[in-house]
């Protein structure tokens, strides 16, 4: 069966004046149907380029890009059929009110039973009591539900999300999230692309780190994790952090910083040592609050895999 | 084969936008009687004959019959762009054809609409009747057709230019209308070169046949399905490379 996203060895470049941007540098990625995959990557490394060649409206110099099978420069209708996007970026024609843009949309794609669909969508994204209201005058977490909408109105297989909860408050972003999450639950392959770390943890299958126009890493969240995991972490809360380091000076494996008076951060090179560990914090002339094993965040892998450097904790 | 709904899906924008936008209601009512009555009223002014204010109620009518089909094609696209609308628009399984009709047939009501005020406007303020219907329609067939092929290559630049192709939208058609010999005999204004030249523009044929119905032009049918048909071929092929080349350049739509 193939697969959702297909990207092999994509090539791209564009002419600004007298100079060359290599924007796509032998780019690949796999996508599963059914899964949500994010790519991250700071602004330049290439995304947008990704996924304009992948919604058809930009081809590769070289390599290729498939959406479930079909070339994505060649059979461009066909896969404008199976997409849809979300973008953070984009608008809409400024004198339709939710309806009538959404009925547009309907009539560009198609759509069999465009009242029906209309109403489904408008529930799916909680916009009832905005239908007749001008996209243009919605909140930006409203518009961003709007063009959710507007993305399904064609059940597409494929959304491409490009940042799509940029410039939201906490609880618009929350609202879209939740949106995504119950796409997923409905089967459609996602491919999202966010500066938000926590937004690509919570959401994505797998994740691809981007730089450069280049695809740096791929893998679960997990596994980008463990490449920045060289030691464990374990963070202490106590009374004194000067007598915890004390009783743990003489265990082998194990290093202790003190991070404030009353926190110690210990590196351990494996789990193993907690045994001698504990035995050493019970006998230390301090009191202890707390012992906790600290997991390092998809924003340090992020950091240590595309610049090799992780950020000091809090 | 080009799909109805998706054609309509262009029509029903532009009557939403007619709808709500002074501006492009203005289009169709206003100022098309301000541009005939400066006009109409100069040339009774100046006591000038009936027949040449018919000819001028009909080379009005021609040419608004080209600017719209031109201008809707290029203003409808336009209109995406400014509201960043343009990708969704791009992204979805619209053809360049489907598309390019949908805007003519809103150009072609637009036109239509005018005209049918110009005929009874023009009826009670100076008894103007169309006297050859036939030719009479038949002539805004092809003037229908000679303003979509400039919309095809005026939206080709729009999918490159976006701005610009807005500004040459409102400039070229006027030109060529000019030279076309609008409201004149081409015969009497240029030189023999010029005339032999601008005979070749399949509007100059078109006003031709136009003025023919009140007795003065001198069409040539076969250069003027024929010029027509060229420009409609060159129209096409252009758009399309246009398309092409804004597609591998990124200039088609932007996400980001």
């Amino acid at each position: 069966m193939a697969k959702a996203i297909e990207v092999s060895s994509v090539f791209k470049s564009y002419r600004s004046g007298s100079e060359v941007i290599r924007a796509l540098e032998n780019a690949s990625i796999s996508v599963e149907d059914g899964e949500i995959f994010g790519l991250l990557g700071p602004n330049g490394a290439g995304k947008t380029t990704l996924i304009s060649i992948l919604c058809g409206i930009l081809t590769p110099d070289s390599g290729k890009a498939e959406i479930f099978g079909l070339d994505c420069a060649k059979e461009t209708r066909k896969i404008q059929r199976h997409l849809n996007v979300v973008s953070g970026f984009t608008g809409v024609l400024f004198y339709l009110s939710c309806e009538e843009a959404l009925m547009y949309y309907c009539l560009i794609h198609n759509v069999k039973d465009p009242k029906g669909k209309i109403d489904e969508v408008i529930r799916a994204t909680n916009l009832d009591e905005a239908r007749k209201m001008h996209v243009e005058d919605f909140s930006s977490g409203m518009k961003q539900r709007f063009f959710i909408a507007k993305a399904l109105i064609n059940d597409p297989r494929l959304i491409i999300l490009d940042e799509p909860t940029v410039g939201l408050d906490v609880e618009s972003a929350i609202s879209v999230r939740e949106i995504i999450q119950d796409l997923r639950k409905r089967g459609h392959t996602i491919l999202l692309t966010t500066h938000n770390m926590f937004e690509a943890e919570e959401l994505c299958d797998r994740i691809a780190f981007m730089s450069k126009g280049k695809i740096v890493e791929v893998g679960t969240v997990a596994r980008l994790k463990e490449r920045v995991i060289g030691k464990r972490m374990i963070e202490v809360n106590c009374s004194d952090s000067g007598e915890v380091m004390k009783s743990l000076s003489g265990i082998s494996g194990v290093s202790a910083e003190a991070h404030s008076r009353r926190t110690v951060h210990l590196s351990v090179d494996s789990y193993r040592r907690m045994k001698e560990i504990m035995k050493a914090l019970s006998s230390a002339k301090a009191e202890i609050f707390n012992v906790t094993a600290l997991e390092p965040t998809l924003e340090e892998a992020y950091l240590r895999i595309m610049n090799g450097k992780v950020r000091k904790r809090a | 084969m080009p799909d109805p709904v998706r054609i309509y899906s262009q029509v029903y924008k532009s009557a939403m936008s007619l709808k709500r936008n002074t501006f492009r209601l203005a289009d169709v009512f206003i100022w098309p009687m301000i541009f005939l009555f400066t006009l109409t009223f100069f040339a009774t002014y100046l006591g000038s004959d009936s027949v040449y204010i018919n000819m001028i109620i009909l080379g009005m009518m021609g040419w608004r019959m080209i600017y719209f089909m031109n201008m809707e094609m290029v203003s409808s696209f336009i209109e995406e762009h400014w509201a960043k609308s343009l990708a969704h628009l791009l992204i979805s399984p619209i053809t360049r054809l489907e598309l390019a009709l949908g805007m003519a047939v809103s150009g072609l009501l637009k036109g239509t609409f005018v005209i049918i005020l110009y005929l009874i406007f023009t009826y009670y303020l100076y008894g103007f009747a169309v006297t050859d219907w036939p030719v009479f329609v038949l002539a805004m067939a092809f003037f229908a057709l000679i303003g979509f092929s400039m919309g095809l290559i005026t939206l080709g630049l729009g999918y490159f230019e976006k701005e610009e192709a807005f500004n040459i939208a409102f400039i070229w058609p006027d030109v060529i209308v000019l030279l076309s010999g609008v409201y004149f005999s081409i015969e009497s204004v240029y030189p023999e070169p010029v005339v032999s030249l601008v005979r070749l523009l399949p509007s100059t044929q078109a006003f031709e046949l136009l003025k023919s119905t009140v007795g003065l032009g001198h069409p040539d049918l076969g250069l003027l399905a024929a010029t027509s048909a060229l420009w409609l071929a060159a129209g096409y092929l252009f758009n399309g490379y246009m398309y092409e080349k804004a597609r591998k350049g990124g200039k088609l739509a932007r996400l980001g």
